[in-house]
């Protein structure tokens, strides 16, 4: 905070100086608002500050400076300045011939002020748990329950929360007519704490928290000229990510000492820690060249050519940190890096023209090829969560893919009020490894345009597309080595699976006069997945929305709107134990449906011209959904239905106190309500009583919580 | 392989028979000539002091880097005529220069396009706001732009305000539980989107959705020891980044979204028998409670992203 505070203050001193130093020619202009603010919540639910933070006390809510004489024009401006979602922005440029931008930035991302956890960070990227409690429930397995209850009641709190710190910088050139040069370098850090899975048993979830402490570093050169018709783009980048943790381990609060044990992998209780990979270091070099030709007869081509490659080389962890498993030790890795390596090639080519009167033509084709190059790998076996070794082989797969779109698309305008347009789009993707390696699909579509009167215009849309696979591997992919079944037969899975898809919209807009404006807009989507017996079967969605805006007389302004969505699914699936089930009386089917309402409201009110002004805005969203289950044996019960509800009132008057001075008063209420059975009051210790086994389960608690919030603050906007 | 080929060799086949068809050159008649700016001040004091703020203010000090005419009359035309008119607006003088409003969104853009070549704006002629009839002034005021501090000249008050007027139903996604920080000012639609156009698809600003959203969630990157298949081919299928009602803007809510796919052994799938629904299986993250590495992993030992 100290290092953005301090960037902030020489920031705000270099504006000052710059603004009294200005020569008497120069314009410059300043204004800042700031005041204080009170707010309160009723339940300590970070969803409330979820990407913000809301300041108590006094804050400086924006500010701007700028200044511009002769060449040169800069300005500093910012938001929420000294708080932890604050970003400044400085932009200085010298006539049309070079500029400068820099920006930081700071993104918060609040999960959970609720969480409590037995685990200690002890070092980076290791969470430790006291060794008297491990002892304890390894001695006297059958009192954990008890012992973990105690324990987690009295659990310190942990701070599920990142936040992201960007700074960019970029310098615009032009060094000749036609030419121009951007160079932009930008670093993003990340660092803080997010929720993470580190099971050690099929029965024993146990939550922890992933430590992040990541940089991202980019840095783009983009040169351009343009003479007369043609213009040349050539960019180049490089990224680094650098991951400051490459491993998780955390301590396994059943066992002090390793064992390993046939079944230990479903009751969670044979290494003393487990050890996870942390996402990788990576790199991506990549280039960039295109082109764009003013043609005759208004026509223009465009084509793009790019190219880049990502690697990743992190050195390998063990099979295990389990140092009772045998195998795990006298089997070798097979590689020591995984020396992964992706080359992408892509390619645009657009061809535009309006040769023909009224006519806009396309033809496009688009080419992308991600080329996985890592070496398949063939590991001798793993080690389960920690637990047991299961022998392989194994082997890695480096997935690819390939897709190939090209395109035709015809606007066409035969009266000044009516537009017509039609699409055909031909897609063709190629999958490696995948069980299906090949589908094509034929996409129409067709579009109108109309302006049926003076103030009504109409939009219309449709699209039709029909996916097809055109080579497939499911027996191979399907069976091991045996001819035994691994896979449902009749599975596809969704984003191969044979479609069918509908799409539509329309648009209406109405200026019934110059002083109401009213909208409605409808979507519609269907994917018909019509040969997939188990998997996703269909989707539909629905989208309503009506907007209005009023402005009855000068000094009223209103505007609102209602929107709602409706998200439907149905999935088939099959219970399996061990091996895999042929019987179809152990189906099972979710009808699931999303509905989602929203609506806002604003209204202005000049209530003393030029002097006093009220504002208010109103937000409603509402979530709800619906589980629907069954099965032919009947036992299937629907899974309780979920709400997330959020009210959001701001009120606000502004006074014109004097002539660069106005006076703010807010007043702020959000209420959010939910009601969802897998994240309000999520237990610490998963008290399942069922099949499944006893309480092992142990969770961080950071369900989500129903609040209330009110907010009230006073303020100033200065006009320098 | 063949056909794209051929769909390559047709596209420029295409483009060569335009290029041979040479464009007339406009007829000439007798044309205004240029008065500078300080004469278009007298009268358009207001538009003055505005422009004067602007970019295409400085541009008038670097003429040389940027266009044969630069100033009001550079985007307006020569302006002797409608000067000599004096605010007549009978005089067919009155009307020579090019009045932004009253022309076609194809011919305001040309305008723009005069200078404005670089960057994304490579793609205009072919994005789809352009073949749509979207003009450059749709969503940029020169003049009169409510838009702080910013060089973009934006004809709302911020960009999302601005892409809202027109994608309705994004607002309404925008404003659902799970979102990414649009809301909030964190982001803005152009950090993933081109208005201008892109080489990409949906005018994003990456040559796929993959590549797009890898260059924030750069840890997402890999490529991993143990691949997850869809991850690999495109975020989308697992996630709505304009908003869901599920948690990380997932576009169904687990364990169902992994359900769609992953129907085989060992786990009991049927996790809503009577009679009682606990399992930790369906709690908080639900399948990636255990499998956490969903993304991929770079362990041995990490096959099914459990480590």
């Amino acid at each position: 905070m100290s290092r953005s505070r301090s960037a902030l203050g020489w920031l705000l001193l270099a504006g000052g100086v710059a603004v009294a130093a200005a020569p008497a020619v120069a314009r410059s202009e300043a204004n800042a608002t700031f005041g204080s603010q009170w707010w309160t919540q009723n339940r300590d639910e970070a969803k409330f500050m979820e990407f913000r933070e809301v300041p108590r006390g006094g804050f400086l809510q924006s500010f701007v400076v700028r200044d511009w004489s002769g060449r040169n024009a800069w300005s500093i401006y910012g938001t929420n300045a000294i708080r932890r979602d604050q970003m400044v922005d400085l932009a200085w440029n010298n006539g049309a011939r070079w500029g400068v931008n820099v920006r930081y930035q700071q993104i918060p991302h609040n999960f959970s002020r609720i969480a409590r956890s037995p685990y200690a960070e002890v070092a980076p990227g290791v969470l430790a748990l006291p060794d008297t409690l491990q002892r304890t429930n390894q001695e006297n397995p059958n009192a954990y329950t008890n012992i973990m209850t105690d324990l987690l009641a009295s659990a310190p709190r942990v701070p599920l929360e990142f936040r992201t710190n960007l700074v960019r910088a970029q310098a615009r050139v032009r060094p000749a007519r036609g030419w121009q040069v951007e160079v932009t370098g930008t670093e993003r850090k990340r660092s803080g704490n997010k929720a993470y899975g580190g099971a050690f048993g099929f029965n024993s979830a146990i939550e922890i928290w992933e430590p992040i402490d990541q940089r991202m570093l980019d840095g783009a050169v983009k040169a351009s000229y343009h003479r007369d018709r043609y213009t040349v783009m050539v960019d180049a980048g490089v990224s680094v990510f650098d991951n400051n943790l490459s491993s998780l381990r955390w301590d396994n609060p059943k066992r002090l000492t390793d064992t390993t044990f046939a079944t230990a992998y479903t009751g969670g209780n044979g290494s003393a820690a487990g050890q996870l990979a942390l996402y990788p270091d990576n790199q991506v070099v990549r280039g960039t060249v295109g082109l764009a030709v003013q043609l005759p007869r208004r026509s223009a081509l465009s084509a793009t050519v790019g190219v880049s490659q990502s690697t990743q080389d992190q050195d390998l962890l063990p099979f295990t940190v389990n140092t009772r498993i045998p195998e795990a030790v006298s089997n070798p890795l097979p590689a020591k890096s995984p020396d992964a390596k992706a080359t992408v090639l892509n390619g645009n080519y657009r061809l535009t023209s309006r040769a023909v009167k009224d006519l806009v033509a396309t033809l496009r084709l688009q080419h992308y090829r991600y080329d996985n190059q890592t070496p398949e790998l063939t590991f001798p076996g793993h080690v389960r969560l920690d637990q047991v070794w299961e022998p392989g082989p194994e082997d890695t797969h480096p997935f690819g893919n390939e897709n190939l779109t090209a395109g035709v698309d015809l606007d066409f305008t035969p009266l000044s009020k009516v537009s017509v347009g039609g699409s055909y789009e031909r897609r063709t993707r190629e999958h490696t490894l995948r069980e299906i390696e090949k589908d094509k699909e034929n996409v129409f579509a067709a579009r109108l345009r109309l302006l049926p009167l003076e103030n009504v215009s109409v939009e219309a849309r449709y699209r039709h597309g029909e996916r097809e696979l055109e080579d497939s591997t499911f027996t191979e992919e399907y069976t091991d080595d045996a001819g035994v079944l691994i896979e449902q037969p009749g599975l596809r899975r969704y984003d191969l699976a044979d479609r069918r898809q509908d799409q539509a919209r329309a648009t209406v807009a109405w200026s019934p006069t110059d002083k109401l404006d009213l909208t409605g807009y409808y979507a519609f989507l269907r994917d018909d997945y019509f040969h997939t017996p188990l998997g996703l079967q269909e989707q539909e969605q629905h989208v309503v929305t009506a907007q209005a805006t009023l402005h009855p007389t000068e000094r009223v302004d209103l505007g609102g709107g209602y929107g709602l969505g409706i998200n439907r699914t149905t999935q088939r699936s099959r219970e399996s134990g061990a091996s895999i089930s042929t019987n179809p009386n152990v189906d099972w089917r979710a009808k699931l449906q999303d509905r989602d309402d929203f609506i806002f409201a604003q209204a202005g009110w000049q209530a003393w011209k030029d002097k006093l002004s009220l504002n208010g805005t109103y937000e409603f969203s509402r979530s709800f959904g619906e589980y629907e289950l069954s099965n032919p044996a009947g036992t299937a019960q629907d899974l309780p239905s979920t709400l997330y509800r959020r009210h959001d009132v701001t009120v606000e008057a502004v006074y014109k106190w004097l002539a660069n001075a106005d006076l703010v008063a807010r007043y702020g209420v959000e209420d959010f309500h939910v009601v969802d059975f897998a994240s309000v009051n999520v237990p610490l210790l998963n008290p399942a009583t069922s099949a499944l086994g006893p309480a092992n389960a142990v969770y961080l608690g950071d369900g989500v919580q129903t609040y209330r919030a009110h907010l009230v603050s006073g303020m100033v906007r200065y006009r320098f | 392989m063949k056909r794209s080929l051929a769909f390559t060799v047709a596209l420029l086949t295409c483009s060569t028979l335009l290029l041979i068809l040479n464009a007339r050159p406009p007829s000439s008649q007798a044309t205004p000539t240029y008065l500078g700016s300080e004469a278009c001040k007298e009268c358009h004091q207001e538009q003055w002091d505005g422009f004067l703020k602007n970019p295409h203010a400085r541009a008038e000090k670097d003429a040389a880097v940027v266009a044969e005419q630069v100033g009001c009359e550079g985007c307006h035309g020569p302006g002797s005529a409608h000067a000599a008119a004096s605010g007549d607006r009978s005089d067919p003088g009155f009307a020579t220069i090019r009045n932004f409003k009253a022309l076609a969104p194809e011919q305001a853009s040309e305008t723009c396009r005069g200078c404005h070549t670089a960057g994304d704006q490579l793609y205009w002629d072919q994005s789809p706001h352009a073949r749509r009839d979207v003009a450059c002034t749709t969503c940029h005021s020169i003049h009169h732009s409510p838009a702080e501090a910013t060089t973009r000249l934006l004809a709302k008050k911020n960009v999302n305000e601005l892409c809202l007027g027109c994608h309705r139903d994004k607002r309404q996604m925008l404003a659902r539980t799970g979102h990414m920080p649009l809301r909030e000012g964190g982001m803005s639609c152009v950090d993933c989107h081109s208005p201008h156009g892109t080489a990409g698809p949906n005018q994003v600003r990456a040559a796929s959705n993959n590549d797009l959203c890898t260059q924030c969630h750069a840890d997402k990157r890999g490529p991993f020891l143990w691949e997850h298949a869809p991850v690999r081919e495109n975020c989308l299928t697992c996630h709505e980044p304009h908003g869901s009602n599920n948690d990380k803007v997932l576009a169904g809510k687990r364990p169902f979204l992994c359900q769609r796919c992953h129907i085989a052994t060992r786990h009991p799938s049927t996790l809503y028998d009577a009679p009682d629904l606990v399992s930790n299986r369906l709690f908080n993250r639900s399948c990636t409670n255990c499998h956490t590495q969903i993304h991929g992993s770079n362990h041995p030992s990490g096959k099914t992203f459990l480590r």
